[in-house]
């Protein structure tokens, strides 16, 4: 293989793992605050990309403002369906907080992809990209849409991550991830924070899915397989870190970019790409169940 | 006559058919350090539980400088002025030293980061912790955590301070200092509650002991009036100590 063709590859990883790691760092958030593994992180991608869509053709916004649109409206989606469905979980409202968590986010992952087919239809949408075209480095050739979302996703999880080390508010969301109890005794309403971190969770799904609808097309069951891949990545890089969530879609990318090349067939190299994230699942499960980043105390 | 720092009366809480607390009555005056004993289920952490807003209470109340506590989030008593510590330390691990005091000293979204940093730097300093501040709370030791725990809850500039075991592993050394500290908070006016199966440290330090036992106050006295009260050695040694 020569030296462009891996750089190509790494360059493709690199793409990919950065839409990944949007939609695994929502999960991962929305687990470190509340404990809950969210099983409609998917339709918020999927309805990302439909805010997005509607954004431009309904609202005649350019993509910019689409996706400033898509993550309020995701935000806001996402705190009501915390205080209406979710709140229960901590508030002792809930006898078996566990069990209900997975029902409740379960069936709302059933109903929102039911609505979604009902409200638009199960055809592809195509919304404007970010950026069209191509662009060229060297000898490389990269498509503009991709490149230009990946920059984005980048933007994002570094302003995440820089508001989570350096602000009060990102320091609150992380002392409730690791004590809640005492972040409690220290002054933090855990029940904004846990708001707020199903608010930020449901944006950052909801941006991945507007900045891959332009990619992929947006259709009702477009969540299934990035949210099956951002469990892989929570899993690997441990349940609820945040450094493990962007390692965990870095590897995740890599992997999947390298695989696909190994398999000399270009036609069955794709057909097996999804398979890859699910074999170092259950190698990870394994051989390091607590993840990379994990603590072996934390629950699953 | 002036009201109690902290007055609880008729205070019940069941756990199912046990009755943890069972119509407690205490009132406690501002800038009094008690103690509070009692045999392993007596009631002590519940109380502590139910004043810090963790538990509901089935009965009774709670007033905190005659505002009632109950119903309240152990987050907005925090905020009113009721600090406590737990019997096992509960630090942010992941977090810097500095940054767990921070995180309890800029809660009420009104002090600027430069006098939360200026107060926790001071506290840090007050208990030997300063050149461990940009250190993760994970690399302290077990007496460092400890004393991480009493520097984070003087951060809220509390009114009253609710111990839990604090000298539970602790090194004898170490206790003394803490025992130290504690005494320089009390006579700063700060109402300390002082849960401790160490009857030592409870006697020294307390002018006041209350003895629970089976959710019933069963002797409030000083610590000589304590040592000397039939009930209270026949709850911890039983019936037939003498």
């Amino acid at each position: 293989m020569s030296l462009l063709a891996i750089f190509e590859q790494a360059l493709n990883g690199m793409i990919v793992s950065s839409f990944y790691a949007l939609a695994a760092l929502g999960l991962a958030i929305i687990f470190g605050v509340l404990r809950v593994v969210n099983f409609a992180h998917g339709e918020f991608y999927m309805l990302g990309g439909y805010a997005y869509f509607m954004a431009l053709s309904a609202l005649g916004l350019p993509p910019v403002l689409g996706l400033v649109v898509a993550a309020a409206a995701l935000a806001i989606f996402g705190a009501l369906v915390e205080w209406l469905l979710i709140r229960p979980v901590y508030d002792g409202r809930a006898d078996r907080p566990e069990e209900y968590s997975i029902m409740i986010t379960f069936a709302l992952s059933i109903l929102l992809l039911n609505l979604a087919n009902s409200l638009f239809g199960p055809w592809p949408r195509r919304p404007e990209p970010l950026f069209r075209g191509r662009i060229e480095i060297g000898e490389l050739i990269v498509s503009g849409d991709r490149l230009a979302a990946a920059g984005v996703a980048v933007i994002l999880i570094t302003a995440l991550l820089l508001g989570l080390r350096y602000t009060w508010t990102g320091r609150a969301v992380r002392a409730v991830s690791q004590n809640r109890e005492a972040a409690e005794i220290f002054g933090i309403s855990v029940t904004r924070v846990g708001m707020l971190a199903f608010a930020v969770g449901a944006a950052l799904a909801g941006l991945a899915g507007a900045l891959m609808g332009p990619v992929f097309n947006v259709v009702p069951p477009m969540g299934v397989i990035p949210v099956i891949k951002a469990y892989v990545i929570v899993v690997l890089g441990g349940l609820g870190s945040i450094p493990g969530a962007i390692i965990g879609a870095i590897i995740l990318g890599q992997v999947e970019s390298f695989a696909t090349i190994l398999i000399p067939d270009p036609s069955r190299a794709l057909a097996y790409k999804d398979a890859y994230g699910l074999v170092l699942l259950i190698a990870i499960l394994l051989l390091r169940p607590q993840g990379l980043f994990g603590t072996q105390d934390r629950r699953a | 006559m002036t009201t109690p720092q902290l007055e609880i009366s008729g205070l019940i809480k069941r756990f199912g058919g046990l009755t943890a607390l069972n119509s407690v009555d205490l009132s406690i005056g501002q800038g009094e350090l008690v103690g509070l004993i009692g045999p392993n289920g007596s009631g002590k952490t519940t109380l502590l539980n139910i004043v810090s807003g963790y538990y509901p209470a089935d009965g009774g109340t709670i007033r905190h400088s005659g505002t009632s506590v109950l119903g309240k989030a152990p987050h907005q008593l925090a905020r009113q002025g009721i600090g406590r510590s737990f019997q096992i330390t509960k630090l942010f691990k992941r977090l810097t030293v500095l940054e767990n005091m921070l995180v309890a000293g800029l809660s009420d979204g009104t002090t600027s980061r430069a006098a939360a940093t200026e107060r926790a730097m001071g506290l840090l300093a007050d208990l030997r912790l300063e050149r461990l501040a940009h250190e993760r709370a994970a690399s302290l030791s077990g007496g460092q955590g400890k004393l991480l725990e009493f520097a984070r809850v003087m951060m809220l500039e509390p009114e009253i301070i609710l111990l839990d075991e604090p000298f539970g592993g602790v090194h004898p050394e170490l206790k003394r200092f803490m025992h130290e500290r504690i005494a320089a908070w009390n006579a700063a006016g700060v109402t300390i509650i002082l849960i401790s199966h160490d009857m030592g440290s409870i006697f020294e330090l307390c002018a006041r002991v209350v003895t629970l036992s089976y959710g019933d106050i069963i002797c409030d006295g000083t610590p000589d009036e304590t040592r000397n009260d039939p009930a209270v050695l026949d709850a911890y040694l039983g019936e037939q100590h003498g």
